[in-house]
């Protein structure tokens, strides 16, 4: 089963591209001055006690030795502890990873939901006013960067014209839903709160659609050239001598061999949107793993820092899986190995 | 009778706009194929050939920046006037087959899929297990060996003249009485042609099915045509029975084509006839044709 092969190939680069990332920010870390036992213990500590907490961490040996411990911990799924919370890192960061996950995902959703439709409509229409229109969208989403729209969809919809929230995930008298995955949006649903839903979903808008933006128009851009180049295929004239129906040509026969080439840069657009979410967070107060991840940078928190990219890092690859296995689903030719795709 | 006549263009002209200048394709060209008749268009490359049978289809005249002017009527359909009838026809009254049918079947879609989409367009109504034994049926037609593998293939799964094949199977499968074949199978090798062309025969003959013929060579409709259209720069030069034309070629451009013909069919590739001035002469129509309400000579 060659989806099969694919996915275990992909897998072990997967791996291995962790273990390069896991060893280049576990040198950064530590090659930038300042002595993270210090920062943690604050400025009226003792020598005795840093030296006591440096030895605790091994902080005092050679670099090599130092990821040779930490390689030991990662097999037990122990990212190691942080300096400054005293917890693990992983339970660190599944507190936080949730809230950027749930904006990261809702934005992507939105990206697909609206640019696909948009480009679509875009091709059937060319060179009419809905195409002009969509074009000039798209072209003013992509060279806009998320934190910007960030602050205008903030300063407009909910400081001059308040009709979304400022910021959070949710208003101060309203409790967080029971958490059982963190998504507030499904934790509040399993708990049959349908009001707390709501205003989760409130709340998700400016942040997402800020995150989503230039991902919209990005893939809008590319639907609709992906959909033009398609048109321009003889199979095309052939649904068309044969009868087909336009809408069904734009939605099914047009659509499916335009979507190849967009998938890919979906998935990397997608990848780019975690990126992003750092500073979307920060404009609207998003305690997700942006507020963490700069927590313990300033901090110098070196199991923290390593463990926060790795997440993050295995997000990316395994957006990029995702990807990879959709794109040989449609692609017949991938999905039955009959040599590398043409697009 | 014009009831007999499923294709019927008279003086058609067809220009492109380019800017302010208007190139000009089509300088009124007429001609007609009757119900079961297998006619044949045969010019160079370039010489007007496709857009000829785009116009049939309805599909040109959509275009940006095409002018045409002219009668193009199918099966009593008017296809520049009527285009939501045209449109309605495509599939079921008229349908196409094209010169590189690889290319014409949607990589994505296995070939069932495809063809269930074609005998909904026709206008059936079947479930897909209906559908799936009729698709069975008409591939088993073409002497597809094994239809049901067939239908769950995709196209680049299958050699050029097993979906040549194919496109002939969905081309008839609506029963439609007029066929439009843009120089069929080109693309493919010689043999893989000449047995695509007496399938084609085969079953044209075999549902009644009227053809017109689009080729660049000449000695390839011989022995499939009724009758030939030789076109010349968007003009018919010469019109007759295809023994007529074979037994005496009248046009200078037409004996020009002949001339080259065997070295058409050694290289596949279109060979032009060097220009002269006297392939601009007046069309010549051989004795017992010409276009239906006209004086024939
Ligand atoms: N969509 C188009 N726009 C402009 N010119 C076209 C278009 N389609 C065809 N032509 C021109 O019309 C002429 C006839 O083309 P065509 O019918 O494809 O020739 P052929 O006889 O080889 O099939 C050619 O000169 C071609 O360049
Ligand atoms: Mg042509």
């Amino acid at each position: 089963m060659p989806i099969l092969r694919l996915l275990l190939r992909r897998l072990g680069v997967s791996v291995l591209v962790l273990f390069g990332v896991s060893l280049l920010i576990f040198c950064v870390a530590r090659v930038v001055p300042g002595d993270p036992a210090r920062i943690a213990l604050g400025p009226n500590a003792t020598q005795e006690q840093v030296d006591a907490l440096r030895a605790e961490r091994h902080l005092d040996e050679p670099i090599a030795v130092q990821y040779l411990y930490f390689l030991r911990d990662l097999a037990h799924g122990d990212l190691g502890t942080s300096l400054y919370t005293k917890r693990p890192v992983t339970t660190d960061i599944a507190s936080y990873l949730p809230a950027t996950l749930e904006l990261v995902l809702v934005a992507g959703l939105m990206m697909i939901v609206l640019g696909i439709p948009l480009g679509i409509l875009s091709a059937r229409f060319k060179g009419r006013w809905m195409d002009h229109l969509a074009r000039l969208l798209a072209v003013t989403t992509v060279c806009t960067p998320a934190f910007v729209w960030a602050v205008i969809l903030q300063l407009l919809l909910a400081y001059l014209w308040p009709v979304f929230p400022l910021e959070g995930r949710l208003p101060t008298d309203v409790a967080p839903p029971p958490g059982i995955t963190g998504f507030y949006l499904i934790d509040s649903l399993l708990a049959g709160e349908p009001r707390t839903f709501a205003v989760t979903a409130y709340h998700l808008v400016l942040p997402s659609l800020a995150l989503a933006l230039s991902g919209i128009g990005q893939t809008a851009r590319l639907t609709r050239s992906s959909m033009i180049e398609t048109y321009r295929r003889p199979y095309i004239e052939m649904s068309r001598a044969y009868g087909f129906a336009e809408r069904r040509i734009a939605r099914r026969y047009a659509f499916r061999p335009a979507l190849i080439p967009t998938l890919t840069i979906l998935g990397l657009d997608f990848a780019a949107m975690l990126a992003n979410a750092f500073l979307v967070e920060r404009v609207f107060g998003w305690s997700g793993l942006s507020r963490y991840g700069v927590e313990v940078i300033l901090r110098k928190d070196l199991d923290a820092i390593v463990g926060t990219v790795m997440v993050i890092a295995g997000m990316f690859l395994l957006t990029n899986l995702i990807v990879d296995v959709l794109v040989s689903v449609i692609n017949p030719r991938i999905r039955l190995g009959e040599g590398r795709a043409k697009a | 009778m014009p009831d007999d006549i499923v294709l019927r263009i008279a003086d058609l002209r067809l220009g492109f706009r380019r800017g302010r200048h208007i190139a000009e394709v089509l300088h009124g060209i007429s001609l007609h194929v009757r119900r079961g008749e297998k006619v044949a268009l045969v010019g160079e490359s370039g010489s007007g050939k496709s857009v000829t049978a785009r116009l049939a289809l309805g599909r040109l005249q959509q275009e940006k920046g095409t002018i045409v002017s002219g009668a193009v009527e199918v099966a009593g359909i008017e296809a520049t006037r009527e285009p939501a009838r045209i449109a309605a026809a495509r599939g079921r009254l008229v349908s196409m087959i094209f010169q590189d049918p690889t290319s014409a079947l949607n990589p994505v879609f296995r070939i069932g899929e495809v063809f269930e989409e074609v005998l909904r367009a026709g206008g059936q109504r079947l479930t897909r297990q209906a559908a799936r034994e009729r698709a069975a049926k008409a591939l088993a037609e073409v002497h597809i060996p094994d239809p049901e593998r067939c239908l769950d293939s995709y196209p680049f799964q299958l050699s050029g003249g097993m979906n040549q094949r194919v496109m002939i199977a969905m081309a008839l499968a609506n029963e439609p009485a007029l066929l439009l074949a843009d120089e069929p199978g080109t693309a493919l090798d010689v043999t893989v042609q000449a047995q695509t062309l007496r399938l084609m025969d085969e079953m044209t003959e075999r549902h009644g099915t009227a053809v017109l013929f689009i080729s660049h060579n000449l000695s390839v409709v011989r022995e499939f045509a009724d009758r030939v259209y030789v076109i010349y720069r968007g003009h018919i030069v010469e019109h007759g029975r295809t023994a007529q034309i074979f037994a005496e070629p009248r046009h200078p451009y037409t004996r020009a084509l002949m001339q080259a013909a065997p070295k058409l069919v050694a290289a596949g590739l279109p060979d032009l006839p060097e220009t002269s001035p006297a392939f601009r002469d007046p069309l010549v129509v051989h004795e017992g044709c010409g276009e239906p309400g006209e004086v024939t000579a």
